[in-house]
Protein backbone atom coordinates (compact mmCIF):
# COMPACT_ATOMS: atom_id res chain seq x y z
CA UNK A 1 0.00 0.00 0.00
CA UNK A 2 2.73 2.45 0.87
CA UNK A 3 5.38 3.15 -1.67
CA UNK A 4 7.65 6.05 -2.34
CA UNK A 5 4.97 7.56 -4.55
CA UNK A 6 2.05 6.64 -2.37
CA UNK A 7 -0.09 9.69 -1.72
CA UNK A 8 -0.59 11.00 1.78
CA UNK A 9 -4.06 11.23 3.25
CA UNK A 10 -3.93 14.98 2.66
CA UNK A 11 -3.18 14.36 -1.02
CA UNK A 12 -6.04 11.93 -1.19
CA UNK A 13 -8.45 14.37 0.43
CA UNK A 14 -7.37 17.07 -2.01
CA UNK A 15 -7.86 14.68 -4.91
CA UNK A 16 -11.31 13.68 -3.67
CA UNK A 17 -12.26 17.33 -3.39
CA UNK A 18 -10.92 17.83 -6.93
CA UNK A 19 -12.92 14.89 -8.25
CA UNK A 20 -16.04 16.10 -6.45
CA UNK A 21 -15.44 19.60 -7.79
CA UNK A 22 -15.01 21.15 -4.38
CA UNK A 23 -11.71 22.92 -5.04
CA UNK A 24 -11.59 26.64 -5.58
CA UNK A 25 -9.90 27.98 -8.72
CA UNK A 26 -6.48 28.34 -7.13
CA UNK A 27 -6.49 24.87 -5.62
CA UNK A 28 -7.73 23.40 -8.88
CA UNK A 29 -5.00 25.05 -10.92
CA UNK A 30 -2.29 24.07 -8.46
CA UNK A 31 -3.44 20.48 -8.29
CA UNK A 32 -3.71 20.14 -12.07
CA UNK A 33 -0.17 21.46 -12.37
CA UNK A 34 1.04 18.88 -9.86
CA UNK A 35 -0.71 16.14 -11.82
CA UNK A 36 1.75 16.65 -14.67
CA UNK A 37 4.87 15.52 -12.86
CA UNK A 38 4.07 14.56 -9.28
CA UNK A 39 3.57 10.79 -8.99
CA UNK A 40 1.97 11.19 -5.56
CA UNK A 41 -0.63 13.58 -6.94
CA UNK A 42 -1.24 11.29 -9.91
CA UNK A 43 -1.70 8.32 -7.64
CA UNK A 44 -3.95 10.37 -5.35
CA UNK A 45 -6.20 11.23 -8.28
CA UNK A 46 -6.44 7.61 -9.38
CA UNK A 47 -7.22 6.52 -5.82
CA UNK A 48 -9.78 9.26 -5.40
CA UNK A 49 -11.61 8.26 -8.58
CA UNK A 50 -11.61 4.64 -7.49
CA UNK A 51 -12.79 5.30 -3.94
CA UNK A 52 -15.55 7.66 -5.04
CA UNK A 53 -16.63 5.21 -7.74
CA UNK A 54 -16.70 2.32 -5.30
CA UNK A 55 -18.64 4.30 -2.74
CA UNK A 56 -21.13 5.59 -5.28
CA UNK A 57 -21.67 2.13 -6.70
CA UNK A 58 -22.27 0.68 -3.25
CA UNK A 59 -25.21 2.27 -1.49
CA UNK A 60 -25.28 1.59 2.19
CA UNK A 61 -28.35 0.96 4.31
CA UNK A 62 -27.80 4.10 6.36
CA UNK A 63 -27.96 6.34 3.35
CA UNK A 64 -31.05 4.71 1.91
CA UNK A 65 -33.19 5.60 4.90
CA UNK A 66 -32.95 9.39 4.55
CA UNK A 67 -33.40 9.02 0.79
CA UNK A 68 -36.63 7.16 1.31
CA UNK A 69 -37.81 9.76 3.79
CA UNK A 70 -36.91 12.56 1.44
CA UNK A 71 -38.65 10.81 -1.44
CA UNK A 72 -42.03 10.95 0.31
CA UNK A 73 -43.77 14.16 -0.77
CA UNK A 74 -45.15 16.31 1.99
CA UNK A 75 -48.67 16.07 0.62
CA UNK A 76 -48.58 12.33 1.18
CA UNK A 77 -47.71 12.62 4.82
CA UNK A 78 -51.37 12.13 5.83
CA UNK A 79 -51.41 8.92 3.84
CA UNK A 80 -48.35 7.70 5.69
CA UNK A 81 -49.96 8.65 8.99
CA UNK A 82 -53.12 6.76 8.01
CA UNK A 83 -51.06 3.74 7.08
CA UNK A 84 -49.24 3.84 10.39
CA UNK A 85 -52.54 4.17 12.27
CA UNK A 86 -54.04 1.25 10.37
CA UNK A 87 -50.97 -0.84 11.07
CA UNK A 88 -51.16 -0.04 14.77
CA UNK A 89 -54.86 -0.91 14.83
CA UNK A 90 -54.14 -4.20 13.11
CA UNK A 91 -51.38 -4.90 15.60
CA UNK A 92 -53.74 -4.23 18.50
CA UNK A 93 -56.31 -6.64 17.04
CA UNK A 94 -53.68 -9.30 16.54
CA UNK A 95 -52.38 -8.89 20.07
CA UNK A 96 -55.93 -8.94 21.38
CA UNK A 97 -56.54 -12.23 19.60
CA UNK A 98 -53.32 -13.75 20.77
CA UNK A 99 -54.00 -13.13 24.45
CA UNK A 100 -54.78 -16.47 26.15
CA UNK A 101 -58.50 -17.05 26.42
CA UNK A 102 -58.21 -17.75 30.15
CA UNK A 103 -57.86 -14.01 30.71
CA UNK A 104 -61.31 -13.31 29.30
CA UNK A 105 -64.61 -14.62 30.46
CA UNK A 106 -66.24 -15.71 27.24
CA UNK A 107 -69.29 -16.97 29.03
CA UNK A 108 -70.08 -13.44 30.06
CA UNK A 109 -70.01 -12.37 26.46
CA UNK A 110 -72.08 -15.29 25.35
CA UNK A 111 -74.76 -14.49 27.88
CA UNK A 112 -74.70 -10.78 27.22
CA UNK A 113 -77.61 -8.89 25.76
CA UNK A 114 -75.93 -8.58 22.34
CA UNK A 115 -75.95 -11.90 20.49
CA UNK A 116 -74.33 -10.30 17.45
CA UNK A 117 -71.38 -9.17 19.49
CA UNK A 118 -71.24 -12.56 21.07
CA UNK A 119 -71.15 -14.21 17.67
CA UNK A 120 -68.43 -11.85 16.52
CA UNK A 121 -66.42 -12.53 19.61
CA UNK A 122 -66.87 -16.25 19.08
CA UNK A 123 -65.82 -15.92 15.47
CA UNK A 124 -62.67 -14.09 16.51
CA UNK A 125 -61.87 -16.70 19.08
CA UNK A 126 -59.95 -19.55 17.48
CA UNK A 127 -61.38 -21.94 20.05
CA UNK A 128 -65.15 -22.11 20.26
CA UNK A 129 -66.69 -20.88 23.46
CA UNK A 130 -67.62 -23.65 25.83
CA UNK A 131 -71.07 -24.28 27.09
CA UNK A 132 -71.76 -24.39 30.79
CA UNK A 133 -72.16 -28.14 30.54
CA UNK A 134 -68.79 -28.49 28.94
CA UNK A 135 -67.31 -26.28 31.62
CA UNK A 136 -68.76 -28.48 34.28
CA UNK A 137 -67.51 -31.60 32.57
CA UNK A 138 -64.06 -30.18 32.24
CA UNK A 139 -64.09 -28.99 35.80
CA UNK A 140 -65.04 -32.46 36.90
CA UNK A 141 -62.33 -34.03 34.80
CA UNK A 142 -59.64 -31.59 35.65
CA UNK A 143 -56.97 -33.14 37.73
CA UNK A 144 -54.39 -31.25 39.74
CA UNK A 145 -51.70 -32.36 37.34
CA UNK A 146 -53.48 -30.94 34.31
CA UNK A 147 -53.94 -27.60 36.03
CA UNK A 148 -50.31 -27.60 37.00
CA UNK A 149 -49.31 -28.31 33.43
CA UNK A 150 -51.35 -25.34 32.15
CA UNK A 151 -50.25 -22.86 34.78
CA UNK A 152 -46.61 -21.85 35.00
CA UNK A 153 -44.79 -22.86 38.15
CA UNK A 154 -43.80 -19.28 38.92
CA UNK A 155 -47.44 -18.22 38.82
CA UNK A 156 -48.50 -21.00 41.15
CA UNK A 157 -45.69 -20.13 43.56
CA UNK A 158 -46.68 -16.48 43.49
CA UNK A 159 -50.35 -17.24 44.06
CA UNK A 160 -49.57 -19.63 46.90
CA UNK A 161 -47.24 -17.12 48.49
CA UNK A 162 -49.89 -14.45 48.15
CA UNK A 163 -52.51 -16.76 49.60
CA UNK A 164 -50.29 -17.63 52.53
CA UNK A 165 -49.57 -13.97 53.06
CA UNK A 166 -53.30 -13.23 52.89
CA UNK A 167 -54.07 -15.96 55.40
CA UNK A 168 -51.40 -14.61 57.67
CA UNK A 169 -52.83 -11.10 57.40
CA UNK A 170 -56.34 -12.41 58.03
CA UNK A 171 -55.07 -14.34 61.01
CA UNK A 172 -53.42 -11.21 62.37
CA UNK A 173 -56.58 -9.21 61.80
CA UNK A 174 -58.62 -11.87 63.60
CA UNK A 175 -56.25 -11.70 66.51
CA UNK A 176 -56.54 -7.91 66.58
CA UNK A 177 -60.33 -8.12 66.50
CA UNK A 178 -60.34 -10.67 69.30
CA UNK A 179 -58.01 -8.46 71.32
CA UNK A 180 -60.25 -5.46 70.78
CA UNK A 181 -63.27 -7.45 71.81
CA UNK B 1 -5.27 0.65 -4.64
CA UNK B 2 -1.78 1.95 -4.41
CA UNK B 3 -0.54 4.58 -6.77
CA UNK B 4 2.90 3.42 -7.60
CA UNK B 5 3.86 5.09 -10.81
CA UNK B 6 6.98 3.09 -11.36
CA UNK B 7 7.09 0.36 -13.91
CA UNK B 8 7.67 -2.66 -11.75
CA UNK B 9 5.30 -5.57 -11.55
CA UNK B 10 1.79 -5.01 -10.26
CA UNK B 11 -1.78 -6.27 -10.55
CA UNK B 12 -2.78 -4.38 -13.66
CA UNK B 13 -0.91 -2.16 -16.00
CA UNK B 14 2.49 -2.73 -14.50
CA UNK B 15 5.07 -5.21 -15.46
CA UNK B 16 8.80 -5.76 -15.55
CA UNK B 17 10.67 -3.44 -17.87
CA UNK B 18 11.01 -5.13 -21.16
CA UNK B 19 13.95 -5.11 -23.54
CA UNK B 20 12.56 -2.59 -26.01
CA UNK B 21 15.25 -3.28 -28.51
CA UNK B 22 13.87 -6.74 -29.07
CA UNK B 23 10.34 -5.49 -29.81
CA UNK B 24 8.95 -3.72 -32.81
CA UNK B 25 7.31 -0.34 -32.21
CA UNK B 26 3.86 -1.87 -32.48
CA UNK B 27 4.69 -4.72 -30.12
CA UNK B 28 6.16 -2.29 -27.60
CA UNK B 29 3.12 -0.02 -27.67
CA UNK B 30 0.78 -3.02 -27.48
CA UNK B 31 2.65 -4.13 -24.36
CA UNK B 32 2.48 -0.69 -22.80
CA UNK B 33 -1.20 -0.49 -23.63
CA UNK B 34 -1.96 -3.81 -21.96
CA UNK B 35 -0.08 -2.80 -18.84
CA UNK B 36 -0.96 0.87 -18.48
CA UNK B 37 -4.29 1.56 -20.12
CA UNK B 38 -6.43 0.99 -17.04
CA UNK B 39 -4.32 3.29 -14.90
CA UNK B 40 -4.35 5.92 -17.62
CA UNK B 41 -8.11 5.59 -18.15
CA UNK B 42 -8.85 6.23 -14.48
CA UNK B 43 -6.31 9.04 -14.32
CA UNK B 44 -7.71 10.84 -17.37
CA UNK B 45 -11.27 10.21 -16.23
CA UNK B 46 -10.38 11.98 -12.99
CA UNK B 47 -9.59 15.07 -15.03
CA UNK B 48 -12.28 14.92 -17.72
CA UNK B 49 -15.11 12.78 -16.29
CA UNK B 50 -16.26 11.92 -19.76
CA UNK B 51 -15.58 8.54 -21.29
CA UNK B 52 -15.69 9.73 -24.89
CA UNK B 53 -13.08 12.37 -24.15
CA UNK B 54 -11.07 9.80 -22.21
CA UNK B 55 -11.04 7.55 -25.29
CA UNK B 56 -9.88 10.46 -27.44
CA UNK B 57 -7.04 11.21 -25.05
CA UNK B 58 -5.93 7.59 -24.81
CA UNK B 59 -5.92 7.28 -28.59
CA UNK B 60 -3.65 10.31 -28.82
CA UNK B 61 -1.39 9.05 -26.02
CA UNK B 62 -0.73 5.71 -27.68
CA UNK B 63 -0.33 7.29 -31.09
CA UNK B 64 2.42 9.43 -29.60
CA UNK B 65 3.87 6.36 -27.93
CA UNK B 66 4.08 4.76 -31.32
CA UNK B 67 5.81 7.83 -32.73
CA UNK B 68 8.15 8.69 -29.87
CA UNK B 69 8.20 5.64 -27.64
CA UNK B 70 11.55 4.31 -28.81
CA UNK B 71 13.32 7.02 -26.87
CA UNK B 72 11.42 6.45 -23.63
CA UNK B 73 13.34 5.01 -20.70
CA UNK B 74 11.81 1.57 -20.02
CA UNK B 75 11.94 2.34 -16.29
CA UNK B 76 9.72 5.41 -16.75
CA UNK B 77 7.07 4.22 -19.15
CA UNK B 78 4.16 4.95 -16.85
CA UNK B 79 5.53 8.37 -15.91
CA UNK B 80 5.97 9.23 -19.57
CA UNK B 81 2.53 8.01 -20.61
CA UNK B 82 0.88 9.75 -17.64
CA UNK B 83 2.60 13.02 -18.46
CA UNK B 84 1.44 12.83 -22.07
CA UNK B 85 -2.07 11.91 -20.95
CA UNK B 86 -2.11 14.80 -18.49
CA UNK B 87 -1.08 17.29 -21.15
CA UNK B 88 -3.62 15.97 -23.65
CA UNK B 89 -6.40 15.88 -21.05
CA UNK B 90 -5.87 19.48 -19.97
CA UNK B 91 -5.57 20.56 -23.60
CA UNK B 92 -8.83 18.87 -24.46
CA UNK B 93 -10.47 20.15 -21.31
CA UNK B 94 -9.73 23.73 -22.30
CA UNK B 95 -10.50 23.12 -25.95
CA UNK B 96 -13.82 21.43 -25.25
CA UNK B 97 -14.69 23.82 -22.49
CA UNK B 98 -15.28 21.06 -20.00
CA UNK B 99 -16.69 23.27 -17.33
CA UNK B 100 -17.41 22.81 -13.67
CA UNK B 101 -21.03 21.89 -14.35
CA UNK B 102 -20.01 18.79 -16.23
CA UNK B 103 -17.46 17.98 -13.57
CA UNK B 104 -20.02 18.04 -10.81
CA UNK B 105 -21.82 15.21 -12.55
CA UNK B 106 -19.30 12.85 -11.13
CA UNK B 107 -21.02 13.42 -7.82
CA UNK B 108 -24.22 12.06 -9.34
CA UNK B 109 -22.65 8.68 -9.89
CA UNK B 110 -20.21 7.06 -12.21
CA UNK B 111 -22.63 4.39 -13.21
CA UNK B 112 -25.77 6.43 -13.67
CA UNK B 113 -24.95 8.44 -16.76
CA UNK B 114 -23.20 7.10 -19.81
CA UNK B 115 -21.57 10.40 -20.54
CA UNK B 116 -19.74 10.52 -17.24
CA UNK B 117 -19.60 6.91 -16.22
CA UNK B 118 -16.38 5.12 -15.55
CA UNK B 119 -16.64 1.45 -16.42
CA UNK B 120 -17.05 0.40 -12.85
CA UNK B 121 -16.31 -3.22 -13.70
CA UNK B 122 -12.76 -2.14 -14.38
CA UNK B 123 -12.44 -1.14 -10.77
CA UNK B 124 -14.90 -3.19 -8.86
CA UNK B 125 -15.02 -6.92 -8.70
CA UNK B 126 -18.28 -8.47 -7.59
CA UNK B 127 -17.07 -9.30 -4.15
CA UNK B 128 -15.88 -5.76 -3.65
CA UNK B 129 -19.35 -4.35 -3.03
CA UNK B 130 -19.64 -6.21 0.24
CA UNK B 131 -16.10 -5.21 1.12
CA UNK B 132 -16.89 -1.53 0.54
CA UNK B 133 -20.12 -1.76 2.51
CA UNK B 134 -18.31 -3.39 5.41
CA UNK B 135 -15.52 -0.82 5.29
CA UNK B 136 -18.02 2.03 5.45
CA UNK B 137 -19.88 0.48 8.34
CA UNK B 138 -16.64 0.06 10.26
CA UNK B 139 -16.03 3.80 10.15
CA UNK B 140 -16.74 5.78 13.32
CA UNK B 141 -20.22 7.32 13.08
CA UNK B 142 -18.99 10.90 12.75
CA UNK B 143 -16.80 9.93 9.79
CA UNK B 144 -19.42 7.70 8.21
CA UNK B 145 -21.97 10.50 8.29
CA UNK B 146 -19.62 12.77 6.37
CA UNK B 147 -18.85 10.08 3.77
CA UNK B 148 -22.47 9.15 3.23
CA UNK B 149 -23.75 12.70 3.08
CA UNK B 150 -21.02 13.75 0.66
CA UNK B 151 -21.11 10.72 -1.60
CA UNK B 152 -24.74 9.67 -1.47
CA UNK B 153 -26.47 12.72 -0.08
CA UNK B 154 -24.65 14.90 -2.62
CA UNK B 155 -24.14 17.60 -0.04
CA UNK B 156 -21.05 19.75 -0.22
CA UNK B 157 -18.59 19.69 2.66
CA UNK B 158 -19.73 23.20 3.55
CA UNK B 159 -23.36 22.12 3.68
CA UNK B 160 -22.47 19.15 5.84
CA UNK B 161 -20.54 21.43 8.20
CA UNK B 162 -23.52 23.74 8.47
CA UNK B 163 -25.94 20.94 9.17
CA UNK B 164 -23.68 19.27 11.71
CA UNK B 165 -22.82 22.65 13.24
CA UNK B 166 -19.09 22.01 13.13
CA UNK B 167 -16.31 23.90 11.36
CA UNK B 168 -15.66 22.83 7.78
CA UNK B 169 -12.14 21.91 8.84
CA UNK B 170 -13.63 19.32 11.16
CA UNK B 171 -15.68 17.87 8.33
CA UNK B 172 -12.63 17.69 6.08
CA UNK B 173 -10.60 16.08 8.85
CA UNK B 174 -13.29 13.45 9.30
CA UNK B 175 -13.32 12.85 5.56
CA UNK B 176 -9.54 12.56 5.50
CA UNK B 177 -9.55 10.06 8.34
CA UNK B 178 -12.35 8.10 6.67
CA UNK B 179 -10.48 8.02 3.37
CA UNK B 180 -7.38 6.75 5.11
CA UNK B 181 -9.36 3.92 6.65
CA UNK B 182 -11.20 3.13 3.43
CA UNK B 183 -8.03 2.97 1.35
CA UNK B 184 -6.50 0.67 3.94
CA UNK B 185 -9.61 -1.52 4.05
CA UNK B 186 -9.98 -1.71 0.29
CA UNK B 187 -6.31 -2.57 -0.05
CA UNK B 188 -5.46 -4.04 -3.41
CA UNK B 189 -8.71 -3.18 -5.17
CA UNK B 190 -8.26 -0.97 -8.16
CA UNK B 191 -5.93 -0.49 -11.02
CA UNK B 192 -2.74 -0.10 -9.07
Amino acid sequence: MTTANSPTDDDLLLAVRYVLNECDAAELAAFETRLGDDPAAQAALVEAVQIVALLQATPTCDELAPRLVRSVPARRSWQVASLVAATLLFAVVVVWQSVPSTQFDHTVVMTSESPALAQAWTALDPQPAMSEDADEALTADDSADEVASDVPDWLLAAVMAEAEQGESINHDMDLEEETQL
Amino acid sequence: MSGDSSNHSGPVGNGPPEDASRLSDRERVALWHSRQVQWLRVFVFGILRNNELVDDVLQTVFRKALEQGASVDPQSVRAWLTRVAHNEALLLKRKQGVDSRAMTKIGAGFSESDSVSLPIDDIMRRETAEQVRAAVHLLPPDQRIVVERRIHGEQTFAEIATELRVPIGTVLTRMRLALGKLRAALGDEGVG
